[in-house]
């Protein structure tokens, strides 16, 4: 009985991810593991990010630009959001109800935080693209958007370094499957981030001893 | 026969009368052993068609003689060889295992020592010596004990027929406590480490818990300190979800029993008037990893600034429970926090919770050390081999 207690689903962490990396993570996978364990048919999707690891859900920031009701019956909502790196979107219908709602009353322009679902889908020119299935659109202000602003660009850094030295992460090397990614602009993207973040501080004054981590 | 095997199967509720804990899984084990030794040794002497008692039984039936001896030593004045010779009658007579023996012999002693065979009956002790057990080894019920513990966490009772309710720790485990009302128990005092003996073990779910009762005696130990169990754990992130069951819910009132009462039912008690409580089922993600937290009614309060009546008042003016949940979901959720507890099961049971805002100056660290790395091309490595 109580060994049955220690096997909960495990619940997929939100990768913290920019829209350039979240745009180009077109490439699904499912996890053999699971599986074997699932007795349903309903098995996590994972997106195969360029920096690496699967991502099933994401958390990310940005200024919501717009948004348009897509959709009358059941009312599907699309918004566009821009963060540091580029676009992405979101699409809200009656599985979101809750962001759904938020997306019916929000004005833009906006900083918002969105904690959702990867979803891809391919275009009538057989193209594939991004969209995230909000689970919660909140409206924040500047400090909680660079918070999560700030938490991409340290763990894209930790993935990078990862795939550096572990490459074939799942069984597939991203940088050979997303060969027109340019990684060394990325890096350099997200580096200028953190520089900017670091402008932007109150406490952006070096220390005397840079404390390591 | 049928009434002796109901009393002794031990998920049932009713047979919580005095026990050793330190041999009771033991005991639970052995009969069957000796079951198949027995067998064998009957199909080996089917000549005599008498079973032979088997050796090892003979000397486990004389050490149950002999705890029960001691045992009842300040009630009845017992010889070991008499017992020996009426539990080896029972055996033979009754094809019993040992256990069985022992318990039909010590249930029969009860009786004539004019002890109730209850529940409320006072515990037997081997002896007056506070002889602690480690928590993490308490692994069956209606077990009594004795434990040295630190009290780690109190809840506010969620039944008036509770008096307190709360955490123990030790090195080993945290285990959950109750004391309830109309006992002489004194409160326990949270940070305070206790000697507590002749508490008794419960179960729930697979989940044990400890009842300090009017048999049990309580005393506060300041010199014996204890590092409980490192089972506390904080988790900074998001406040990515709040799951159903969270906001205003009924819990049963009945003695001994919190579950939720979910349509006017509790799924032990049947159709109760269940007493309303207060608390929010999260989730807080890191990006790492994503944990389930809960928070009772006074965290809830302490972290929205709502309280039990709020929330009443509330679900009133909505007509509606659930509305209480929905408000706390608008409020908390994509909120930055930080919340340590102990771990209880799958939840983290928050303790202390704090909203956190913006950068952390841990984080400004550590991008300041990101961008170092930049800096100086030789330490392109790891942050982790730059500090080394």
């Amino acid at each position: 009985m109580s060994d049955a207690d220690q096997n909960y689903p495990k619940r997929n962490e939100a990768k913290r991810l920019f829209a350039e990396e979240f745009s180009t993570s077109t490439l699904t996978f499912q996890k053999q593991d699971e599986i074997d364990d699932s007795s349903s048919e309903n098995v996590a999707e994972y997106h195969l990010l360029p920096s690496g690891s699967g991502a099933n859900r994401a958390l990310m920031a940005g200024t919501l630009t717009e948004v348009t009701q897509i959709k009358e019956s059941p009312a599907l909502y699309r918004a566009r959001v821009v963060d540091e790196t580029g676009t992405f979107y979101l699409s809200a219908g009656q599985y979101n109800p809750d962001a759904r709602e938020v997306l019916r009353t929000i004005e833009a322009p906006q900083h918002i935080i969105v904690g959702g679902k990867l979803d891809s889908w391919d275009t009538d020119d057989g193209e594939w693209r991004m969209s995230l299935q909000p689970e919660f659109v909140t409206a924040v202000d500047k400090e909680t958007r660079n918070r999560v602003t700030a938490e991409a660009c340290l763990h894209t850094l930790d993935r990078l370094r990862d795939l550096e030295a572990n490459p074939a992460q799942d069984g597939a090397d991203p940088r050979s499957i997303y060969s027109d990614f340019d990684y060394d602009e990325f890096e350099d993207d997200v580096r200028s981030i953190v520089q900017t973040l670091l402008d932007d501080s109150p406490a952006s004054n070096p220390p005397a001893d840079p404390a390591p981590v | 026969m049928e009434a002796r095997t109901r009393l002794n199967n031990p998920s049932s509720g009713a047979s919580q009368f005095p026990h050793d804990g330190r041999n009771a899984v033991r005991e639970f084990v052995t009969p069957w052993l000796g079951w198949g030794r027995w067998e064998e040794s009957l199909r080996g002497s089917l000549s005599s068609l008498e079973p032979t008692t088997d050796p090892q039984d003979m000397t486990e039936i004389a050490n149950a003689a002999e705890s029960l001896v001691g045992q009842f030593d300040d009630h009845l004045d017992l010889d070991a060889e008499d017992l020996e010779d009426e539990m080896e009658g029972l055996i033979a007579d009754y094809s019993l295992p040992v256990s069985e023996a022992k318990t039909i012999m010590r249930n029969k002693l009860l009786d004539e020592a004019g002890i109730d065979r209850t529940d409320d009956a006072p515990p037997v002790p081997d002896s007056s010596e506070f002889s602690p057990v480690d928590i993490e080894t308490i692994q069956s019920e209606g077990d009594w004990v004795d434990i040295r513990a630190n009290v780690v966490q109190l809840w506010t009772p969620n039944s008036s027929k509770i008096k307190q309710v709360g955490l123990l720790g030790d090195e080993s485990d945290v285990i959950k406590f109750t004391i309830f009302a109309g006992t002489d128990v004194p409160e326990l005092e949270k940070g305070h480490t206790y000697h507590l003996s002749n508490v008794v073990t419960d179960e729930y779910q697979g989940r044990y818990s400890v009842k300090i009762r009017e048999e049990s005696d309580v005393t506060i130990a300041e010199d014996d300190e204890i590092e409980y169990a490192a089972d506390e754990e904080s988790i900074e992130g998001v406040l990515y979800a709040v799951k159903s069951g969270s906001g205003l819910i009924k819990r049963c009132p009945e003695d001994d029993c919190s579950r939720v009462v979910s349509g006017g039912t509790c799924a032990d008690h049947g159709n109760v008037e269940g007493e309303p409580d207060l608390r929010i089922k999260a989730v807080v993600d890191n990006g790492f990893e994503a944990h389930d937290v809960v928070f009772n009614e006074q965290a809830t309060t302490e972290f929205t600034g709502m309280t039990l009546d709020d929330a009443l008042e509330i679900a009133s003016d909505a007509l509606d429970y659930s509305a209480v949940e929905r408000q706390i979901k608008s409020e908390v959720v994509g909120q930055f926090v930080h919340v340590s507890g102990p771990i209880l099961g799958r939840y983290l049971v928050v303790n202390d919770a704090e909203q956190v805002s913006g950068i952390t100056d841990e984080m400004v660290s550590r991008l300041q050390s990101e961008q170092a790395d930049t800096q100086s091309p030789d330490q392109s490595g790891t942050s982790a081999e730059a500090s080394a």
